[in-house]
């Protein structure tokens, strides 16, 4: 490369390094630290007990178990090779010890997506599997593609126009138009957990409903969701929730009644922060649902477009916080997770650690793990949808939109 | 508490520019902070062993490049097996103003083997010698001319209007 273009090189190096946001670490940092100094003392007292001979059973009881996920109270260095902690959502948390590593029980394809030169990608990966490429679809799907939960539709809309388009996952290569004049920008297209719905909005009348994933037949909600962005059903579609226009959190029954607002949202907000797009609802069987979502730092802005990446949990009933990146100093990030049915989904894409996908139970509890394949490092895992059923062992929905 | 005070202002004052080198290296703002803050953990255990208080800065890139150099070294058999997947992209590009080209280059970096993206950031935005790169990744001075060579040919291969002036040279500031 010429001189000239090392110049242009740098130019365009300082340009984008210009992007990144202020941060103070300074706290996180000296908490790191702390940790860091822990787990040394931690680490060369397993160590001497491995030395002297029966500390074996400790020595694996206390370091990492390689490409594993421990679950254990409290949060644990990203660059630190101790332990990654999962702080679970729920009033258990974090509670159970870590069971053996394995596969994911249980565990249907996971779904995932990614923009290459001139489409989108959609893989799908069951874990101890390789990735499989599903399909190529339109470049704009990357912000609104949607699975079933049932794992054999993907939705999608294009524009212009809000074409929402429908196809098979199942090898048919069924592919239809279901219907036009959809929202495919602010309010993407999710899945009812019955596989047989999408929620939407329709562009002429500005209401939000639902589509008959069979017919295209749109039905508004009774009590529309006005304003409504990045909406998510819970995994037991109990209820609906969504990022209101002023940014917050509301929560509704899935006719659209008893709106009300989710705390978390002021909390957020007192730290200069926003939440930018919801990833996903767990169920409401404990008399509140957990989300999963994605908060900007501060001064961030949000953008306009849905994000796959989540960084926090908040609970719908007082918008505590069952997991968040600033837990633990910042330490742990879950970059990609989601609730399917009962349980918690988690892609642990940590700095310095392989890619692990988890499963946390209901409880807290660790229930396996797998290694994400590195070829689906930079792909997004759709959260809020494919496979939910098949995780979380509840019976596949059999409605499933017929075949033209 | 001295060095605390000492190292607080330390990283009061030199995060951003830590987090500028972090945030090429990774592409993403919290990845790079995850770095930058591992990086300033290891800085403030090892602050009283700094002879000179003016070396931190060194010392947290010298941490912070090998803590990305380590992490390449245990992923690396792991990126090797890949399945015939397409490269992810960012997608939209129209490379025709700055915001486009840094979103090239953006993806353009992380699509190079994170050796080969740390060794053209050393040398073509911090404006380290060879001999400097070679010392602050741990490797020999003949491993950043290769990386470098290598790093250059695919930056021209994956965003050729990085490399062409006759097509970007109003694109770049």
């Amino acid at each position: 490369m010429t001189a000239p273009v090392s110049q242009r090189l740098r130019a365009a190096m300082e340009d984008l390094a210009a992007e990144v946001a202020p941060a103070d670490l300074n706290e996180r940092a000296m908490r790191t630290a702390r940790r860091l100094r822990r787990w040394r003392r931690t680490a060369s007292v397993v160590a001497g007990l491995a030395v002297l001979g029966g500390g074996g059973a400790v020595a694996a009881s206390l370091l990492p178990v390689p490409g594993g996920v421990p679950a254990a109270s409290g949060t644990g260095p990203s660059a630190c090779p101790a332990v990654a902690v999962y702080a679970a959502p729920g009033p258990s948390a974090g509670t159970a010890p870590r069971e053996a590593t394995g596969p994911v029980p249980g565990t249907g394809p996971l779904f995932y997506l990614a923009a290459t030169r001139s489409s989108t990608a959609l893989v799908s990966w069951t874990p101890g599997q390789k990735p499989v490429l599903l399909r190529n679809l339109p470049i704009e799907a990357l912000m609104n593609a949607n699975v079933s939960p049932d794992g054999r539709w993907v939705s999608w809309v294009t524009s212009p126009g809000g074409t929402l388009h429908l196809a098979a996952l199942d090898g048919t290569g069924t592919d239809r138009v279901l219907r036009t004049g959809v929202d495919g920008r602010l309010l993407e297209p999710v899945w009812s957990r019955d596989s047989g719905r999408l929620l939407v909005r329709d562009e002429s009348s500005q209401r939000v409903g639902t589509v008959d994933a069979g017919t295209g037949t749109f039905t508004p909600l009774p009590t529309d969701l006005v304003g409504a962005r990045h909406a998510v059903w819970a995994a037991d579609g109990s209820a609906i929730a969504f990022i209101a226009p002023d940014g917050g959190i509301v929560v509704a029954r899935p006719d659209g009644s008893g709106q009300r607002q989710v705390p978390a949202v002021a909390a957020f907000l007192g730290q200069g922060r926003k939440v930018a797009s919801l990833q996903s609802m767990s169920g409401t069987g404990a008399g509140f649902a957990s989300l999963d979502v994605f908060v900007t730092a501060p001064g961030q802005d949000p953008g306009g477009c849905r994000s796959l990446l989540s960084n926090a949990t908040v609970r719908t009933s007082d918008g505590r916080q069952g997991l968040d990146e600033t837990q633990g100093g910042g330490q742990y990030r879950a970059y990609q997770a989601g609730f399917r049915g009962g349980q918690f989904l988690h892609v642990d894409r940590d700095l310095g650690r392989p890619h692990i996908v988890g499963l946390i139970g209901a409880n807290g509890e660790f229930l396996g793990d797998a290694d994400e394949p590195p070829e689906l490092a930079d792909y997004l895992l759709l959260c809020n949808g494919g496979g939910v059923g098949e995780a979380a062992g509840t019976p596949m929905a059999t409605d499933v939109p017929p075949t033209d | 508490m001295r060095h605390i005070e000492e190292f607080t202002a330390f990283a009061r004052n030199r995060t951003q520019a830590l987090l500028r080198s972090a945030y090429l290296l990774t592409g993403d703002q919290h990845l790079a902070e995850d770095l930058v803050q591992a990086s300033l953990a290891r800085t403030y255990l090892a602050w009283r062993r700094l002879a000179d208080p003016a070396n931190a800065e060194a010392y947290t890139r010298r941490v912070m490049y090998r803590l990305q150099v380590s992490s390449w070294r245990r992923r690396r058999v792991r990126e090797a097996v890949t399945a015939d997947l397409p490269e992810p992209r960012h997608p939209g590009t129209d490379p025709t103003d700055a915001a486009d080209l840094r979103i090239a280059l953006r993806a353009a970096l992380l699509r190079l083997p994170p050796r080969q993206r740390a060794v053209l950031v050393l040398r073509f935005f911090e404006d380290h010698t060879e001999a400097e790169a070679a010392d602050l990744l741990d490797v020999s001075i003949g491993t950043v001319k290769s990386q470098a060579a290598r790093g250059l040919a695919r930056l021209r291969a994956i965003a050729p209007e990085l490399a062409d002036p006759s097509t970007q040279e109003g694109s770049l500031r």
